[in-house]
Order: structure tokens, then C-alpha cells, then sequence
């Protein structure tokens, strides 16, 4: 995969895969224009420079369904596709063997964008692709794990595992509508009410409910049914059909289609997007400001990692030793587990308690020299960036072929 | 399946004597709900209590374990501060569901909130998220149908580690928004509300939210509408009478000792089907009240090996010297409903039995008395 060195790429072109390697870098024209006109108004910025312009215009039409909005995610998703690649390459090899292509993983990281840019927040000092890098990796395993225990849940073990949430958002992808997804809803809410083995509290394999069973929940699913005036009354077979089509529709929305955040076409027209212009009102005063804002940035973050080097110093030999493991060689925890001949759990224990002894000497550094308290505000952004530092340090050393 | 879980946050197995215990807990739930509240917080704050302890030895849990009746929730307590563990058993952390007690009453507000994701299956404890008073205030959206917040997975701070760095270094940050008091609740308004809430399906959703958190935030209440629900939905006839209990000497009201009514005829009444036996044999009787009449229902309970009972059961009318009606129907049923043995009273019988049988432990049966349209029913757990 060649890496992108022209700004107006960076903010315009998405990786292609295939076989399963990533190939070229195919270009979206309305980004692709949309970014010549910025740069032309300002030609001084920065790849840093644009991300924090777009991550700002994002922010004017946040609660917005404008085309500007869906223009500033796409140039974002476009700057954020090598971040994401290389999280996912890291991630994979990790997990053991896995029945997803890469280029599923990739697709499926990179759909979780619109969210990231809502939860990111902008005034922290970590910037937007040390943030990202720990979500995507973050977001891809939840998604593995959880395909790994579907893969073993019934039917009716998959919908007592469910949450509320997770229903009516695969009912909502499969395009039912309002009254369609209250209908299949009270069904669910009837049997998860009513329907449960005393034996035992497993559930991938949980039997069908019994007749006896099958009335109270059609008795339930009438009561609850009161306050939706539009969903009419069901007979248990009816409840049956509905809830294994929702069970169905769980299951297949966890199977990534090709539909992926790149942009959609059809949704906004030429003249839509002409008309928001966006990126010709860059002022040279922000171009100053980001670039000042970078310097002390970067500043920063070489203080961070003098720190980061005297915590490790500080560490002893075995946690040393797995932080090489697991961020050098990019073991597995079964492997280290094997290696260090401890059960599994007590290896992502030892590792957390490791990682957690350098995030406390960040926050501390933080409190001590920039007097700001350590506060759960803080967390997310000072973990991602610990993260990210942990794995470019480590990733040097093997080049180096030195060992800590 | 652990190598999917970030190191940044916490899983920890959970140990099969634990989940069966929990269980076994549940059962005595009311509804299929609050089973699983009672099962999921249990299993959360017993084994995070025990981790944490390692580290924070000062923790402490709250033990009300009948608030899970009615809502999900439970807090453990470190350096002042109110932990809130939120479990569920929906694997797909979507999102973290807060029952508005936890952060609208003021003497259970929490100040951290817990996503903790247990997995019967996987036999897993994972911590995925968390987040604080303040923030869920400012970011949270409300659902006023079911009285929650709710909070969008990438809203949590998914660093579950940075957590217990806080503990260490900043203990004493400021984690809650501003909460406003609830009006105080008479006694009488509260007895009177506590009565209508017996009944209905879901006590927190009834009454307005003022109201109904002073109700649960008193223990006194809270234990109150739990007995007053329990009373409203069991009914003496239909509890199960336990076998395990009577070899301890335990007798539900109704059983009484057979010396009692027979005299020195009991040895008589079990004569009719006499086995030598050097074991210890448990004899029962209980009046049972038809229409027209009233009956003994007889039980002999024998150990016949650890978890088997061998088990008679006689049926003969209140004076030894009366006939049962004639007709009269003594059935065994298993605890499907089904009619296993049956025996019926001709002219003249003053007793009858059903043959000897065997239970396993663990099993339930009932045992029947059908007098033309009338039904008794006794409900039996070995």
C-alpha cells in the first residue's frame, strides 16, 4: 500500500482492496474538487493544518443532516484511511485465526467514522488519528467477538443475548418500517419477559418456549400493545414468524455488505455540494493559529515521552518483558500465556496493570508540570495517545533490533 | 476469546460455583426480570469486589440485594465515592442503559458508572466502559417511557484502567452534576401508595419518579413492597412442600406429627403396606378440607439412598372409624401434571394408598385428592 504524501489525496481518496491486499487509492471527485478549491484559498496549510479545518466545520453542522456535514465526514474518513489499515493490521494477527478478509475488518472499522467524529473531542491535545488509531482497533474486536458468539447462539439464544438497541438498529438497516419494527419489538420485549430456563442461566442453545409458554407471551405481547395503537393483535404463531425473522435480521447485521461509509452516491447532488461551499473561507489567521497550536503540541508530547522512557526504566524485568512481547512481537496473550506459563486472563491482567502504571505516570507528569488534574475527562484522549506511543516505540525497537 | 478484550479494559472469569450459586439465588425472584437482575448483579459485585479488593482493600458493597426486584443497578463504595455497576447480558454493548434511580435520587446517585457485560455462556465478567455523573448528565439522552438514560458506547470512556489510575491519584475529583432533593413522602401517603404498587406489574413506572424513589430509597419501604408483591403472588396452597426440609425436621404449617391424630393406631395406619426397614422413616399428616368432609392425607418419607426418598402416602378420613366417600380419588402427578398412579375409594374403605414410590433429588411431584368436582392439590419437592 503506498502511502499518501499529496494533501489533496489525503482528503479525497479511499483505499481499494483486492484478493484481500489493499491496492491503490481510488479518488472521490466531489471530495477531490472540494479539497483543490480549499487548498487554492489557502495554500499553506499543513496535512494537520486541514484536519483540524475540516474537524471545525464538522463541528459548525454537528447536529445538522446538511450535505456540509456529510462533506466534512467524508474528507475525514479520506484522511483517516491509513490510521485505520494500520489498526486493523494490527489487530488481526492478534486474534488467532479469523474467518474475516482484511479488507471486511478494514471495511467495518472504517463504517464506525461518523461515530468517532461525535465522540471526539477536538479541545483535547490528542489529535484526531492517535484517537481514531485506539478506536478502530477498539471497535474491530468488539465486532470479532461478538460475531464469535453469535456464530454459536440459536435462534432463540441470540435474541435473549440482545440488547434492545442492537434490535431496533438491525431492524432499522433492514428498512422496516416504524410500525413493522414496534410490531417485532413488543414481540421480543413479550418473550425476553416471559421466556427463560430455570435449569440454567446458558443461553446460546436455549430451547423454543413451550405452548404453555407461547400464551403468556402472546398474553404479554396484547398488554404491552395498548400503548401502540397502530400495532394489531397476534396469534402465537404469528409471534413465532416475527421474532426468528428478527433473529434473522440480528445475525446478518453483523455480515458487512459493501455498502461502507465512501461516500454515497446519489444521496447529494452536484448542485447541493456547489452551492455549500465549503472550504473557501479559510482565513490565514487559523493557518497561523494551528501552526502554533502544532508547535506546542508537539513540544508536549517529546516531554510525554521523556517520561514515558524513565516509567519503563522504572519497571521491573518481567513487565518489561511483556510490554516487548505484546507491543514488539505482537504476541498473542495465548502465546505469551504459553510462554510465561500463566493462565491467559492473568496475562491481559498483567498487561493492563503495566499500561496502567505509565498512564498514571502521564497523568501525573500532567498534574506536576502543566497543572491539570488527572480527571476521567482526560482518560480516552491520554490512553490513545499512550497507546499510540507505546506502538511506535516498541515498532522502532524491532527495527533496531534492540530489546528494553 | 479474552484476546478480544483490550487490555485497557477488565475481564475476569467467573468461576462455575459462583454462576451456580447466583443462579440458585434467582430462582427465588419474582418475575423472569428480576431473576436476572438478582443473577447478574450478584455474579458483578461479588467477583469485582474480590478483584478490586487486591488493590483497594477498603472497598465495600452495598447489600441490598432486594432493590434488584424491582431495578437493575448495584454500588460498591470506595474512597467516598459510589461506584454503580450497570450488568447485562447483551453481547453486544451497544449502549449502557441507566435506570434513572441511579442518578436522580439523591441518596443513591452514583458518581461512576460501570458498564459490566456478563456472559453466562463464555463465562465472563468484561468491563467495557465507564463514565461519570457529570457526563452522563451533559451527554445522556433520556427515555421517558422506561425512566433510563442512555449512553451511546463511543460516549464512555473506554479506557476502563484509567479508572482505578484516577482512584490512586485523584480520588477525590469532581465526578457528580448538581441533583435535586425529593420531596419527603407521609406515612400514610407511602402506605397507601405501597398497597397499589402490590399489584402491579411494574412498580417503577406506575407512580411519578418523585414518589416512587423516596418509596425504594427507604429500606423499610422497599422491604415492605417486596413482601406485600411476594404475598400478592403466592399462595400457600400452591408453595411446594420440601422433602429435603422434613429429613432436617422443617414442617410447613399443616404437617403435624401422625401421633397427634391417630394415637397409637399410626402404627395401624402404616401397617397396610409394612417394609422392615432399620432406616429412619418421616410420617406427616395433614388435614385437608373437602366440601362435605375431612381428610388425612398421609406421607412416609424414607432415605433410601443420598438423593433418593422412597415415599407412601395414604389417604383415610378423620375418625378411625369413618369411611372415606365412596369415589374418592387419590392421585400421584408428576410435575409435568400428569397422572402417574391412581387409586380410588370403593364402599366401606376407611384408607387408601398409593404404592410405594421413588424420588429423585431435585424432583417434584404432586399428590392429588378428587372428590366430584373438587380438587386438592399438594405440591411436593424432594
Amino acid at each position: 500500500m503506498r502511502q499518501r504524501k499529496d494533501l489533496i489525496e489525503i482528503f479525497s481518496a479511499f483505499l481499494q482492496f483486492e484478493s484481500d491486499r489493499p491496492t491503490l487509492w481510488a479518488i472521490d471527485p466531489r471530495l477531490h474538487r472540494s479539497m483543490t478549491r480549499a487548498v487554492a484559498a489557502e495554500a499553506r496549510g499543513s496535512e494537520d493544518f486541514w484536519a483540524v479545518y475540516w474537524l471545525r466545520q464538522y463541528d459548525k453542522q454537528r447536529d445538522t443532516l446538511s450535505p456540509a456535514l456529510r462533506q466534512a465526514i467524508g474528507h475525514l474518513a479520506a484522511y483517516l484511511q491509513e490510521t485505520c489499515f494500520w489498526s486493523v493490521n494490527r489487530v488481526m494477527p492478534r486474534v488467532g485465526s479469523v474467518q474475516m478478509k482484511l479488507s471486511d475488518c478494514f471495511q467495518v472499522a472504517i463504517a464506525d467514522v461518523p461515530k468517532l467524529l461525535q465522540a471526539f473531542d477536538a479541545s483535547k491535545p490528542t489529535g484526531l488519528k492517535t484517537y481514531a488509531n485506539t478506536v478502530f482497533g477498539n471497535c474491530l474486536r468488539d465486532y470479532l467477538r461478538q460475531r464469535k458468539e453469535v456464530d454459536f447462539c440459536s435462534e432463540w439464544g441470540l435474541l435473549q443475548k440482545i440488547s434492545r438497541k442492537r434490535l431496533l438498529d438491525a431492524l432499522t438497516a433492514s428498512n422496516f418500517d416504524a410500525a413493522m419494527r414496534d410490531r417485532y419489538y413488543l414481540a421480543w420485549k413479550a418473550l425476553t419477559s416471559n421466556h427463560s430456563s430455570d435449569k440454567s442461566p446458558k443461553l446460546r442453545t436455549i430451547e423454543a418456549p413451550d405452548a404453555q409458554t407461547w400464551e403468556l407471551i402472546a398474553r404479554s405481547f396484547d398488554r404491552e400493545r395498548k400503548d401502540f395503537p397502530h400495532v394489531a393483535a397476534a396469534t402465537p404463531k404469528e409471534l413465532e414468524k416475527w421474532l426468528l425473522d428478527a433473529a434473522k435480521k440480528v445475525r446478518s447485521y453483523l455480515y458487512p455488505t459493501v455498502n461502507s461509509l465512501n461516500v454515497k452516491k446519489g444521496d447529494d447532488t452536484e448542485a447541493d455540494w456547489e452551492s455549500d461551499l465549503v472550504g473557501n473561507d479559510v482565513s490565514p489567521m487559523e493557518a497561523l493559529e494551528e501552526r502554533e497550536a502544532t508547535a506546542e503540541r508537539q513540544s508536549q508530547q517529546q516531554q510525554m515521552v521523556a517520561v514515558l522512557h524513565e516509567a519503563i526504566e522504572k519497571l521491573d524485568a518481567p513487565a518489561r518483558e511483556l510490554l516487548t512481547l505484546y507491543y514488539r512481537d505482537g504476541a498473542t496473550q495465548q502465546h505469551i500465556a504459553q510462554q510465561l506459563a500463566i493462565p491467559q486472563y492473568a496475562v491481559s491482567r498483567k498487561l493492563s496493570k503495566v499500561r496502567q502504571t505509565l498512564l498514571k505516570a502521564i497523568l501525573e507528569w500532567g498534574q506536576n508540570t502543566l497543572h491539570i488534574a488527572p480527571t476521567s475527562d482526560v482518560i480516552n484522549s491520554i490512553s490513545a495517545l499512550l497507546e499510540e506511543w507505546l506502538e511506535s516505540f516498541y515498532a522502532r525497537t524491532a527495527r533496531s533490533g534492540a530489546s528494553l | 476469546m479474552n484476546q478480544l478484550i483490550p487490555i485497557t479494559q477488565l475481564a475476569l472469569p467467573i468461576p462455575a460455583p459462583m454462576s451456580d450459586a447466583a443462579w440458585q439465588q434467582a430462582q427465588a425472584g419474582g418475575s423472569i426480570e428480576a431473576m436476572w437482575n438478582v443473577y447478574l448483579n450478584q455474579i458483578a459485585t461479588e467477583l469485582l469486589c474480590e478483584d478490586l479488593a487486591v488493590d483497594f482493600p477498603q472497598i465495600r458493597v452495598w447489600p441490598d440485594a432486594d432493590i434488584w426486584q424491582f431495578v437493575n443497578g448495584s454500588v460498591l463504595e470506595l474512597n467516598n465515592k459510589r461506584l454503580v455497576l450497570l450488568p447485562s447480558r447483551a453481547i453486544d454493548n451497544s449502549e449502557l442503559v441507566i435506570p434513572q434511580e441511579w442518578v436522580d435520587i439523591p441518596a443513591w446517585a452514583g458518581d461512576y458508572f460501570l458498564a459490566v457485560q456478563i456472559d453466562p455462556d463464555a463465562e465472563l465478567l468484561h468491563c467495557w466502559g465507564y463514565t461519570t455523573h457529570q457526563m452522563l448528565k451533559s451527554k445522556a439522552r433520556y427515555d421517558a417511557v422506561d425512566r433510563t438514560y442512555h449512553l451511546d458506547a463511543y460516549q464512555l470512556i473506554a479506557d476502563v484502567s484509567g479508572l482505578w489510575a484516577i482512584q490512586e491519584l485523584n480520588p477525590t475529583e469532581v465526578t457528580q452534576a448538581a441533583i435535586a432533593p425529593l420531596a419527603s413522602v407521609a406515612t400514610t401517603q407511602a402506605e397507601n401508595l405501597l398497597q397499589r404498587l402490590a399489584t402491579v406489574p411494574d412498580p417503577r413506572l406506575e407512580i411519578p419518579f418523585g414518589l416512587w424513589g423516596a418509596l425504594a430509597s427507604d429500606r423499610t419501604w422497599r422491604s415492605r413492597l417486596v413482601e406485600l408483591r411476594q404475598g400478592a403472588t403466592s399462595s400457600p396452597r400452591t408453595a411446594a412442600n420440601r422433602l429435603g426440609d422434613w429429613l432436617q425436621n422443617a414442617f410447613a404449617t399443616g404437617w403435624q406429627a401422625v401421633e397427634d391424630f391417630l394415637g397409637e393406631d399410626a402404627e395401624l395406619a402404616f401397617a397396610l403396606r409394612q417394609t422392615a426397614t432399620a432406616t429412619p422413616i418421616v410420617r406427616r399428616v395433614k388435614a385437608l378440607q373437602l366440601p362435605d368432609c375431612l381428610l388425612l392425607l398421609l406421607v412416609s418419607v424414607e432415605v433410601e439412598t443420598a438423593d433418593r426418598l422412597s415415599i407412601q402416602v395414604q389417604l383415610r378420613a378423620d375418625d378411625r372409624t369413618a369411611t372415606l366417600p365412596a369415589g374418592i380419588c387419590l392421585e400421584l402427578l408428576s410435575s409435568d401434571d400428569e397422572v402417574v398412579r391412581s387409586v380410588v375409594a370403593r364402599d366401606r374403605d376407611n384408607a387408601i394408598q398409593l404404592p410405594r414410590f421413588r424420588s429423585e433429588s431435585g424432583t417434584g411431584f404432586k399428590i392429588q385428592v378428587r372428590s366430584g368436582e373438587t380438587t386438592v392439590c399438594e405440591s411436593f419437592l424432594v
